[in-house]
């Protein structure tokens, strides 16, 4: 059939978490580290860093009294349960930073985490990202907001340990962030955002 | 970078739901449909399989006489927009089950639908997948279960239009399937895996 698509194998060297940061302190490109392999983060489209650029314009005040702060792209986080190091587009840390004991410079406590949604990235961050995400014990919240139609999701720990999923998808609706206690709206979030 | 993995572009002509269909039904092997992509499907190793024939014969023997029932990994799903046709790996559909076409080969009111992982399978059945099942109005449930370890995801649609994401590790021992009320343990479902 003319449209198959099939998974290609990749050519797999394993990759040690200290040659890959070895690698990637010195590199121009952000890459993420999972099980040996390293992928390319690719770049942000217009609109993804306009959705960006709303959010830090409208989270980054919102939280100075708080006691928490916002980060953005440049600040790896490690997940030592599962070995991830990865970028995500936002966190909001509370209290103290912390980093990883042996590899100091990723953060390893957000409570929340921001990820603005492109077509090639949505799948993984809805799926297995979020999954990874789960085993940080600090973690809260997980907000996606997709740069290529007006929708956001908030994903929020219960005291069970299970997650609540609510999607908002109208200009009219907001969101609150508990954590820092900040309620955004969508008209807000998109505001000059053309949609690629 | 050596070891750079970088998806490829696939080559992409749109490929209608109609089209779609009458390729699959015409064809010996089977083909997921997503917003005009077809994607072929692979065979499934021994450990998954034994994890299918499981569920059947404890989910389909509990729900003897009852008004649901279990399908197996030959029935295919549908979302309403027809933008994805999906073979879950089981599905319980409850009260009559309604079909596409005068096919009867496409059920379009699944209330639980499973996925087996596989390590290829995983990333999708917790991304895309998710997000098209979601689409469906009848579903209540989305149970993923691990064939490499003794772990499940659940994804329940709450009564106000959330989703509940749970992680089932293998020291709870079992999963609730809420709609049928049963409680289906890990000993059953890895029964012979050596998982």
């Amino acid at each position: 059939m003319e449209n198959e698509v099939k998974e290609p194998a990749p050519k797999y060297n394993y990759v040690s978490p200290e040659e890959y940061l070895e690698m990637e302190r010195s590199s121009q490109e952000k890459h993420e580290y999972y099980k040996g392999e390293v992928y390319l983060m690719s770049g942000a489209s217009p609109a993804h860093n306009d959705v960006a650029y709303n959010i830090n314009r409208l989270i980054a005040p919102a939280v100075h009294g708080k006691g928490c702060k916002l980060y953005g792209s440049d600040f790896r986080i490690h997940i030592p349960e599962n070995f991830l190091f990865t970028y995500p587009d936002f966190s909001i840390v509370c209290g103290k930073a912390l980093t990883s004991d042996i590899y100091t410079d990723n953060l390893t406590n957000p409570s929340v985490i921001i990820e603005i949604l492109s077509k090639s990235t949505k799948n993984y961050d809805r799926g297995m990202k979020f999954a990874l995400y789960r085993s940080i014990k600090t973690l809260q919240e997980y907000i996606l907001i997709d740069s290529t139609s007006v929708t956001v999701e908030t994903y929020t720990r219960q005291n069970d340990d299970s997650w609540l999923l609510k999607e908002f998808k109208q200009l009219s609706n907001s969101f609150t962030i508990s954590v820092i206690g900040v309620t955004l709206s969508l008209q807000d979030i998109y505001e000059d955002v053309n949609f690629d | 970078m050596e070891n750079e993995i970088k998806e490829p572009a696939p080559k992409y002509n749109y490929v209608s739901p109609d089209e779609y269909l009458e390729m699959e039904r015409a064809s010996t092997e089977k083909h997921e449909y997503y917003n005009g992509y077809v994607i072929a499907m692979s065979g499934a190793r021994l450990k998954h399989n034994q994890i299918a024939v499981n569920l059947y014969a404890k989910i389909g023997s509990y729900l003897d006489g009852k008004k649901c029932q279990v399908l197996p990994a030959v029935m295919r799903v549908a979302t309403p927009n027809r933008d994805a046709y999906i073979y879950p790996d089981a599905t319980i559909v409850c009260g009559e089950p309604l079909l596409e076409d005068e096919k009867f080969d496409t059920l379009l009111n699944p209330s639980v639908v499973f996925e087996i992982w596989s390590p290829s399978t995983q990333k999708n059945d917790m991304g895309y997948k998710l997000l098209f099942y979601q689409h469906i109005h009848s579903l209540k449930e989305y149970i993923m279960i691990d064939s490499a370890k003794r772990f499940a995801q659940v994804v329940r649609k709450q009564p106000d239009g959330a989703w509940r994401f749970e992680d089932i590790s293998g020291t709870h021992d079992a999963l609730f399937i809420s709609i049928v009320n049963l409680n289906l343990s890990f000993d059953d479902i890895y029964r012979n895996t050596g998982l």
